[in-house]
C-alpha cells in the first residue's frame, strides 16, 4: 500500500467568483461553499467566515477542525463511511491544501467546546491559531435533538473541506511525500535487528459529543483492529468529539498524525514501524477489559518489541490507558505513553486518574489545568458567551470587556496528547 | 452481566425498581461506596465524560445487583473519584434551566451507551424514558 502525499501550500484565503487555488491563494466561492453545506435539510442558517493568523479574532465554540483533502489517484475518497462510500482509501495520491483548515462551530450543547485566538497570548496555546481558517457557522432547524445537531454540524465540516480540497485537485503539489505501508513480513524483513514499534492510537468513544467513526463505524462498538496509517492519512477517523478542547483529536489531528510521521521517519532506521492498532475508551469496565485484552493480543501477534500508545481526553480513558500500559508490559513490549495533565492550577495535583509502576516511559503534552487569561477580541465568531460554560471557564470567566479568565483546557488542541502542540516537559 | 442498579440524580434516568434516585453527585458516588463495600460491583468509570470532577452535576454509576467479594479495582476508582469531588468550584445554581438539561443529555448518552452493553432490557427501558425509545 502506496499514497502519495501532495501538499499544495496556502499561504491566504479569500472569497472570490471562482473557488481555486492560485499562486498560494486560496479564492472561495461563498455561495457555492455554502450551497455545498446546506444539502442537509436539517440546517436551518449556515454563515462562512475566513479567519487569519495575526487578526484580533477569536472563534468560539470550536466544534471540529478539518484539513481540506482530496483524492487524485487509487481507490475510494476522503472520509469513507461518511462521504463517500467504504471501499479502502490509503493507496494512490491525496492532494492536501496545506495551511488552510476549515473550523465549524456551533452551540451543540451549553459547554465543552474550545476557542482559538487568532492573536494574542492564546494564539500560543493553538496550532490552529497559524492556519487560514475558513469557519463555518451552522445552525440547525429548532427542535433537533442534540445528538443529530452534532451530525449536522460534523457532515457541514466535511462537506466544506471536500469542496475546497476539489480546487487543489489538478495543481501540482509544491512538495509529494511518499508513504508506504505493506505487509506485515514484508515491513518487518526490512531490518530484522531492529525492534518492531506498534503505535496503540486511543480513540474517544464514550457517547454523545464523546465519539468517534472509523469509517462510518462509532468507535464505541468496534474491537480493537488493525488501521494501515496510510488510510488515517485519507480521512479513515473522523471526530464527532466536542469535549474537553485542549485534548480532543480534531479530524485535523487525525489526518496529520505526528506520531504516525515520526514512526514512518524511524522506520528503517531505529526501529520497524510494524503497525498501527486502533482502540477505544468506553465507560463501561468490562469494554475496557475487552479492549485492552484484544490490544494486547494484536501486539504480541505482531510481534511487537515496543509500543506506543496515545489517550485521547482525561479522567475515564486513564483507566484505558493504564490498562493498556500494563497488559502490554506483561507481555513484554516496552510501552511509551503519550498524555497530557489535569494536575490542579498549581500544578501540584496527582496529574492521572490511574497510575502504574509499569507506567515508567511517559510523556506530557503539558497540564490543561494552567490558567490563561485572554484580552478582548474585536472581532468574535461564534458564541462568545460560552466562555462562561465550556470546559475549562469558570463562572465569571467572561469579563465585561469581552475578557476569558480560563484554563487552558478551553483552548482547542492545546496540550493535544498526539503531541501536535509544543509544550511537554523533562525531567530534571 | 445482565442485572445491574442504576445510581444517579440525573433526572432523565429515573423512576424503575433498579434505580436509586440520589439529590446530588456526591450522594451518588457516596452511596456507590457503600455499596462496593457491600460487595456490589462497580460497572462504568465514575470519571467518564470529559468533564472536571468539580463540574459534575450529574453522575450517574452502574453497580451490579449480586454481591460477592469485594472488588478492590470498584472500591479504587470510587475512592479516587470521590477524593477528586469538589463541588465548591462551580455554582450549579446559577446554570440556566437548558444548561442543567444539556449537561442531563449528555450524562444520559453516555449512561444509555453503556448500558446498551451491559444490559439490553434496562437499555430499552430507560431510552424510552428519556423519549428516544
Amino acid at each position: 500500500m502506496k499514497l502519495e502525499i501532495g501538499q499544495i501550500m496556502i499561504r491566504d484565503i479569500q472569497f472570490g467568483e471562482k473557488t481555486l487555488v492560485n499562486g498560494g491563494t486560496l479564492s472561495v466561492n461563498k455561495d457555492e461553499l455554502i450551497a455545498q453545506i446546506r444539502k442537509d435539510d436539517r440546517i436551518h442558517s449556515v454563515e462562512v467566515e475566513i479567519a487569519k493568523p495575526g487578526e484580533n479574532t477569536r472563534i468560539i465554540p470550536v466544534k471540529d477542525v478539518i484539513e481540506p483533502r482530496v483524492k487524485v489517484d487509487g481507490p475510494g475518497g476522503v472520509f469513507p463511511g461518511l462521504l463517500n462510500k467504504v471501499a479502502t482509501v490509503g493507496q494512490g495520491r491525496t492532494h492536501v491544501l496545506k495551511g488552510a483548515a476549515v473550523v465549524t462551530t456551533g452551540k451543540v450543547v451549553g459547554f465543552q467546546e474550545g476557542i482559538i485566538d487568532m492573536s494574542g497570548p492564546g494564539a500560543e496555546y493553538s496550532p490552529f491559531s497559524r492556519t487560514m481558517n475558513l469557519v463555518v457557522v451552522c445552525e440547525p432547524e429548532p427542535g433537533l435533538p442534540a445528538h443529530e445537531h452534532e451530525e449536522i454540524v460534523r457532515y457541514a465540516g466535511l462537506r466544506a473541506a471536500v469542496y475546497l480540497a476539489e480546487a487543489g485537485k489538478n495543481i501540482t503539489p509544491d512538495t509529494v511525500e511518499t508513504y508506504q505501508f505493506d505487509s506485515l513480513r514484508s515491513m518487518c524483513e526490512e531490518g530484522s535487528s531492529l525492534p518492531r514499534v506498534a503505535y496503540v492510537y486511543m480513540l474517544q468513544s464514550q457517547g454523545l459529543l464523546h465519539d468517534t467513526y472509523v469509517y462510518g463505524v462509532d468507535a464505541k462498538r468496534i474491537l480493537p483492529t488493525l488501521i494501515s496509517p496510510t488510510e488515517v492519512m485519507d480521512g479513515a477517523i473522523v471526530s464527532g468529539n466536542c469535549v474537553s478542547a485542549c485534548d480532543k483529536n480534531t479530524t485535523y489531528h487525525h489526518q496529520n498524525n505526528p506520531v504516525i510521521e515520526e514512526l514512518y521517519k524511524q522506520h528503517g532506521k531505529e526501529i520497524i514501524f510494524c503497525g498501527v492498532i486502533i482502540t477505544n475508551e468506553n465507560v463501561t469496565l468490562a469494554d475496557k477489559e475487552r479492549s485492552s485484552n484484544r490490544v494486547a493480543q494484536l501486539a504480541a501477534y505482531m510481534g511487537a518489541d515496543g509500543a506506543v500508545i496515545t489517550e485521547e481526553g482525561f479522567g475515564n480513558p486513564d483507566t484505558d490507558l493504564i490498562m493498556n500500559c500494563v497488559k502490554l508490559e506483561d507481555q513484554g513490549i516496552r510501552t511509551v505513553l503519550i498524555t497530557d495533565e489535569f494536575a490542579g492550577r498549581d500544578g501540584a495535583s496527582q496529574s492521572l486518574a490511574d497510575a502504574s509502576v509499569k507506567a515508567d516511559a511517559v510523556v506530557t503534552a503539558g497540564n490543561a489545568n494552567e490558567m490563561i487569561t485572554l484580552p478582548p477580541m474585536d472581532r468574535v465568531i461564534g458564541h462568545v458567551k460560552s466562555a462562561n460554560t465550556i470546559a475549562g471557564g469558570f463562572e465569571n470567566s467572561l469579563g465585561a470587556d469581552g475578557e476569558i479568565s480560563t484554563e487552558i483546557q478551553a483552548l482547542t488542541g492545546a496540550t493535544n496528547e498526539l503531541g501536535f502542540n509544543k509544550m511537554s516537559a523533562h525531567d530534571v | 452481566m445482565d442485572m445491574i442498579m442504576i445510581i444517579t440524580n440525573n433526572p432523565l434516568l429515573g423512576d424503575g425498581e433498579r434505580v436509586v434516585m440520589k439529590d446530588s453527585s456526591e450522594a451518588v458516588l457516596m452511596d456507590a461506596r457503600d455499596m462496593i463495600h457491600k460487595g456490589h460491583t462497580l460497572l462504568n468509570h465514575p470519571k467518564y465524560g470529559n468533564i472536571q470532577p468539580g463540574q459534575w452535576m450529574y453522575r450517574t454509576l452502574l453497580v451490579s445487583k449480586e454481591k460477592g467479594a469485594l472488588d478492590v479495582q470498584s472500591l479504587n476508582l470510587i475512592e479516587d473519584a470521590i477524593h477528586s469531588f469538589d463541588r465548591s468550584e462551580i455554582s450549579f445554581d446559577k446554570l440556566s434551566s437548558a444548561q442543567k438539561r444539556d449537561y442531563q443529555l449528555v450524562d444520559a448518552d453516555i449512561i444509555l451507551a453503556a448500558i446498551r452493553m451491559l444490559c439490553p432490557e434496562e437499555y430499552q427501558r430507560v431510552l424510552s424514558k428519556t423519549g428516544r425509545g
